[in-house]
């Protein structure tokens, strides 16, 4: 069940289980937590309070304020189903970048040379994304957001990990 | 352009036992001021590159000339002195002296070199002030964390006032934070004019904090790339944690 958008449900639960918030806060408190990594559409943040409301895990709180908005917060149940998603270690499949795999599996198949020019370049790439990342980092830190540093240490590490798949790729291929 | 280190054709090859080529016809210009990363893996010659752009190892063929010193024609004591007042070296173990003291430890090149030792105390004692480890003067360096023996490591590199600052995986026995202080210094360093070359198999580090990536295989340069540093990227743009909307 814990398939792609279930940290956005499980986000907005958290976010609920603190303190009630109406839609737009719920939007605009995620994306200050994610750094501005996730960019939420207003209407996806509803359609997951509508479906967390159906579920029983929150229910609308306080009057409508001003323009009609509604606040919600996490139920009981809701509580439990956020503890216990919290405690659940991440065991979904590593998640790769399907395009440049897909492309390295067909230039792989090709005898041209295509493919060592395609490494050349995704390498720079990956080099010139490990310098923005480490700068992205080094500002998050001044601006006291070490939770928003870690992201960017992760997508450093991440980098580092494709890295050393093209190194891999090339001795592969060294051995033909 | 003004070059600090001109390799032009370097090969360098061991001969004992198996014939390794550890460089290969490798030219590599180097301008005052750069700040250049050399990356490779293990065996990819950068160890080999770093020993003879730090005149301790002799190459088998090519010319190495350093702030204006022909290193393919120089003699042992040439080669001493060159090492003594133009090259400054970050170790990864460090490579203190234990049995003496922080203030110590950061004289000894400058004593070498000849400096009077009045001279070099208060140049060491300068220097370490402005790393940030004044409070440390006496203490002895085995009493120091990791990330203070590297600080006092980079206060002896520079206490000849180095063309050159040599670090060779200066983080590599550091944590993440105490590596990220050293490479924060060395970084600060260089954007006050210090030259540095910095050889280390880890991207990381390299692209992390190198204007220039100079990327080894086999003995050969496979790429040298210069990266933009301080780009106004969007956080969305490197990292994407949610795939929910364009």
């Amino acid at each position: 069940m814990y398939g792609q958008g279930m940290s956005l449900r499980f986000g907005v639960l958290g976010l609920l289980a603190e303190e009630p918030l109406h839609g737009y806060e719920v939007k605009t408190r995620f994306e200050e937590m994610l750094g501005g990594t996730w960019k939420v559409n207003i209407g996806s943040v509803y359609q997951v309070l509508q479906r967390l409301e159906r579920d029983g895990l929150v229910e609308a709180t306080g009057d409508r304020g001003d323009r009609g908005r509604q606040a919600y917060r996490a139920t009981v149940a809701g509580i439990s189903g956020l503890t216990e998603w919290l405690e659940d270690p991440d065991s979904q499949p590593q998640l790769l970048r399907e395009d440049f795999y897909v492309r390295l599996l067909l230039l792989g198949r090709q005898p041209n040379g295509h493919l060592a020019r395609l490494l050349d370049r995704q390498r720079r790439v990956y080099l010139q994304r490990m310098r923005d990342l480490a700068d992205q980092e080094k500002i998050a830190r001044e601006r006291g957001r070490p939770q928003v540093a870690l992201l960017f240490k992760g997508g450093q590490l991440h980098t580092e990990a494709e890295l050393k798949f093209l190194d891999a790729v090339v001795d592969e291929m060294g051995k033909e | 352009m003004d070059s600090l280190i001109d390799m032009t054709d370097v090969s360098k090859v061991f001969t004992g036992g198996a014939r390794t080529v550890a460089l290969d016809d490798v030219t590599l210009h180097i301008a005052a001021g750069e700040f250049t990363a050399v990356m490779g893996a293990s065996g990819s010659g950068k160890s080999t590159l770093l020993n003879l752009v730090a005149g301790l190892d002799r190459a088998t063929s090519g010319r190495i000339v350093v702030d204006g010193i022909d290193l393919t024609r120089a003699n042992e004591s040439q080669l001493a002195r060159y090492r003594r007042s133009h090259v400054g070296f970050v170790f990864q173990f460090f490579n203190l002296l234990s049995n003496l003291t922080v203030l110590e430890n950061v004289m000894v090149p400058a004593e070498l070199a000849g400096m009077r030792s009045g001279e070099a105390r208060a140049r060491a004692a300068e220097l370490l002030k402005e790393l940030g480890m004044a409070d440390v003067h006496r203490s002895y360096a085995a009493n120091l964390s990791g990330g203070q023996r590297q600080r006092v490591a980079i206060a002896r590199a520079l206490i000849n006032r180095p063309a050159l600052v040599l670090a060779d995986e200066p983080t590599g026995a550091l944590d993440s934070r105490a590596g990220d202080q050293v490479m924060g210094l060395l970084v600060e360093l260089n954007r006050r004019g210090q030259t540095i070359l910095l050889v280390t198999h880890d991207a990381k580090l390299a692209a992390g904090h190198g204007r220039r990536v100079v990327t080894l295989r086999d003995g050969r340069v496979h790429d040298d790339v210069r990266l933009q540093p301080q780009r106004a990227t969007e956080p969305a743009e490197l990292v994407r944690l949610g795939a929910d909307e364009a």
